[in-house]
């Protein structure tokens, strides 16, 4: 007679789970080796893994890489490797290599290591300004900043493709803190987007989008949809998505992913087609139709013209500026929200 | 009160109980009183000082019964979690942990036995005692645990154990290294959730919080003195320094508590959560639109497919050479690749080479193998103007390798057979 196997009913407490599924990808290295420490079995991960690649793929410094803090060097990528616990939730990121602009990392790789058996997970990848937009809303911990484990997207598979595919200056470096004070402070130049021309960090920061309009019938087409734009010749169109995630006001790729979702659409107007002379704003929900959460402020000034809309059961806010040397400043805000300041927009000069 | 009587072991036929006569027999005549009692703490201290005192086998004898419950419960509820998905076998399990027949004597070297008491398993030499009661008995210090709780984690800790279920995919995580990966946020849902105890939230989150940076310095310290990196057990000093005014068997118990209640926790989300993460991005992308003006997209899709084609025969052979020295060892090596090619799913591939599809997954490591197909293939195609973007924008770049590596793992239509498997058949085919 077998010990007969118990079969848990519906009502019964959980079973505590007593081991966890090695999940796939996850780079198993001798045993019987001795590690020093987390970090030194995520770099041997690490070479493992490159080693196991057609292409040789520079990895650096050549000694004392295991050292805590050390930034390596992938392909002429500046790459921070942080590691936690296999089945860790939070990882700390320490925020010392990500206080100057020209020395910070350009990627930032999780590991997820088993020192009990040896077995490191390569949990993803964050790019510099991923990072900078989760780390203004993280957690700190004194010198740490605390990620979700998982934020890190991608797998090692994540970090092959970036570190393969891009060029170096596709990943701009970005310290915390002056990142955004940076972006805020530099002017961007409606003209540039005329030629395609967008500037870098406002692209990556905001997840600014452009669309040229060099097509007439497009040009119409997108010009429709300003209410004020009848009579105007559409020139180029910026995006920003915007959204509220769990009430507060985010941008970007975070945006995208939220449920009450809105843009901000720029479109650059003027009868010169490499001249703008005019600014349409106009901030509208998503989904045709739909209306804007409100309490949602927007605030755009130039010089002494000033213009602010607080929404209430309105699909669609729409700004104008024509002309006009001094540069135009856009600022969103939601209660319990800190504001959202654009750079400042340059229509002429 | 049957638990200090009959012994849980395992035999050919899988696990057995029996009740021992001389257990039975040590207990109605010394400790009649014991037969209408629940198993306790306090019979195993009293059985524990006995097996001390008097320096025979038959307390200890006691004990070793009452030990194999926990250590059945603990494998079957194991058992029960991941058999179906990673094909782990009881019998197997039950060899490292129930190896105890419940002999009165015990092997103390290669030639000789002796009584199985108290002293005699103290004087076996360094490194894990067999049977793994004697161990766990040898080991035990009731001022830290109770039994129960001191067998679950020595066969957490087990290293044959640990690369058993390795082997079959699965990752055996003590308590301590647990509650070391845990933020505070999970251990207050954890407790939450699923720990009813005297301590307040808060108290156990300060008892938490303190644990880890004293389990750093202990770890640190374990691994400088045995060169191992498992193992490791709370001792007196290290209870003393984390709660100098309590009890420090309570403070252990506290902390089992949090760990028990963050395991339960991760029941329901850990077969998942960190595969998720890996899958994380692989949403399926046509690789044939782009938005600008440019090719057709059936001029498109000949330069995509010769670039995959040209990274398969470039990438694959090297990596089939590597998996065919493996054939030999398991036949269904080579005909869980020549079903792959012919366009089976790993479920049906699990079935007929008789193993776990988790298995086959680890076999055939299409995701791995496609990724780097796919980003060999961009890399060439980056050169095309339509695909220039992809050195300049993240986006860009990921989307163009999860777009490639979902056709060369997809079907377009169904009945089709994608290239990486048409790959496989044409190169298993071959003489």
């Amino acid at each position: 007679m077998d010990a007969a196997i118990h079969e848990p009913t519906m009502t019964e407490p959980l079973e505590p789970l007593e081991v966890l599924p090695m999940p796939l990808g996850a780079v198993e290295l001798p045993e019987g080796l001795q590690w020093n420490s987390q970090r030194s079995l995520a770099i041997a991960a690490l070479k493992e893994v490159l080693a196991s690649q057609k292409a040789p793929l520079p990895l650096g410094p050549n000694t004392g890489a295991e050292q805590e803090g050390r930034l390596l060097s992938l392909n002429r990528f500046a790459l921070q490797l942080i590691t936690a616990g296999v089945a860790a939730d939070q990882v700390s990121v320490d925020k010392a290599a990500w206080m100057g602009e020209s020395s910070a990392p350009q990627l930032l790789l999780a590991a997820q290591v088993d020192e009990e058996n040896d077995v490191v997970v390569f949990s993803g990848v964050l790019t510099g300004s991923e990072f900078i937009s989760l780390a203004r809303k993280a957690k700190t911990s004194g010198e740490n900043i605390l990620v979700d484990t998982n934020e890190f997207k991608g797998g090692v598979e994540r970090l092959l493709t970036l570190v393969q595919l891009l060029e170096p200056a596709a990943l701009p470096r970005f310290a915390l803190d002056t990142a955004v004070a940076n972006v805020q402070r530099k002017v961007v130049k409606i003209a540039d987007w005329i030629n395609g021309q967008l500037d870098e960090v406002f692209s990556q920061l905001y997840g600014a989008q452009l669309q040229p309009l060099s097509d007439g019938a497009f040009r119409t087409s997108v010009a429709s949809r300003f209410e004020n734009a009848a009579n105007q010749n559409a020139l180029a169109l910026v995006s920003i998505p915007l959204g509220l995630a769990n009430g507060k006001l985010v941008i970007g790729l975070e945006a995208e992913a939220c449920i009450e979702r809105f843009v901000l659409q720029m479109l650059a107007t003027g009868s010169n087609p490499s001249n703008p002379d005019g600014l349409m704003l106009q901030l509208s929900a998503a989904i045709d139709g739909d209306l804007l959460p409100n309490d949602l402020c927007i605030s755009a000034s130039q010089g002494k013209h000033n213009q602010q809309q607080i929404v209430e059961n309105k699909n669609k806010i729409e700004f104008n500026f024509s002309g006009g040397l001094e540069l135009i400043n856009v600022s969103l805000g939601f209660p319990g929200s800190s504001d959202l300041v654009l750079p400042p927009l340059q229509l002429r000069g | 009160m049957s638990h200090y009587q009959e012994l849980l072991f395992l035999t050919l036929q899988g696990i057995r109980r029996k009740v021992l006569v001389s257990a039975a027999g040590f207990i109605s005549s010394s400790h009649p009183a014991y037969l209408d009692l629940e198993p306790s703490r306090n019979i195993d201290l009293e059985l524990l000082t006995e097996a001390e005192r008097a320096d025979t086998a038959l307390p200890l004898l006691c004990l070793r019964c009452r030990i194999s419950h926990p250590l059945e419960a603990w494998l079957k509820a194991t058992f029960r979690a991941h058999h179906e998905n990673h094909g782990i076998e009881l019998k197997a399990m039950a060899s490292y942990a129930l190896d105890d027949q419940g002999a009165l004597t015990i092997r103390s070297s290669k030639e000789s036995t002796e009584d199985f008491t108290h002293s005699v398993i103290n004087s076996l030499p360094k490194g894990p005692a067999s049977p793994f009661t004697a161990e766990i008995l040898r080991s035990f210090n009731p001022a830290l645990c109770g039994l129960p709780h001191w067998a679950r984690l020595k066969i957490q800790s087990n290293n044959e154990l640990k690369a058993y279920f390795k082997q079959h995919g699965l990752l055996l995580i003590s308590d301590w290294a647990l509650l070391r990966n845990s933020s505070p946020r999970r251990v207050q849902q954890a407790c939450q959730a699923h720990l009813s105890s005297s301590s307040t939230i808060e108290s156990l989150i300060a008892l938490h919080s303190r644990f880890l940076p004293l389990y750093d310095l202990a770890k640190q310290e374990f691994k400088a003195t045995t060169g191992k990196s498992s193992g490791w057990q709370p001792g007196l000093e290290f209870l003393d320094q984390l709660e100098p005014a309590q009890d420090p068997f309570d403070t252990k118990e506290r902390l089992l508590a949090i760990a028990k209640a963050i395991r339960q926790l991760l029941t329901g989300s850990a077969n998942q959560s960190l595969d998720q993460s890996l899958e994380a991005g692989n949403e399926p992308v046509a690789p044939f639109s782009t938005d600008e003006d440019g090719p057709e997209p059936a001029e498109l899709k000949v330069f995509i497919d010769a670039a995959l084609k040209r990274a398969m025969d470039n990438l694959m052979p090297a990596e089939m050479q590597k998996e065919a020295i493996k054939f030999s060892k398991d036949e269904g090596r080579k005909l869980a690749f020549e079903l792959y090619g012919q366009g089976l799913s790993h479920q049906d591939i699990a079935q007929q080479v008789n193993h776990q599809k988790p298995w086959v997954s680890r076999l055939l490591k299409e995701k791995r193998r496609s990724s780097e197909i796919a980003i060999a293939a961009a890399i060439e195609l980056k050169r095309q103007p339509e695909f220039i973007s992809c050195g300049k924008s993240v986006e860009a770049a990921e989307r163009l390798v999860n777009a490639l590596r979902n056709h060369l793992v997809e079907p377009e239509l169904e009945g089709d057979i994608p290239p990486l498997r048409q790959w496989m058949q044409q190169y298993m085919s071959q003489p």
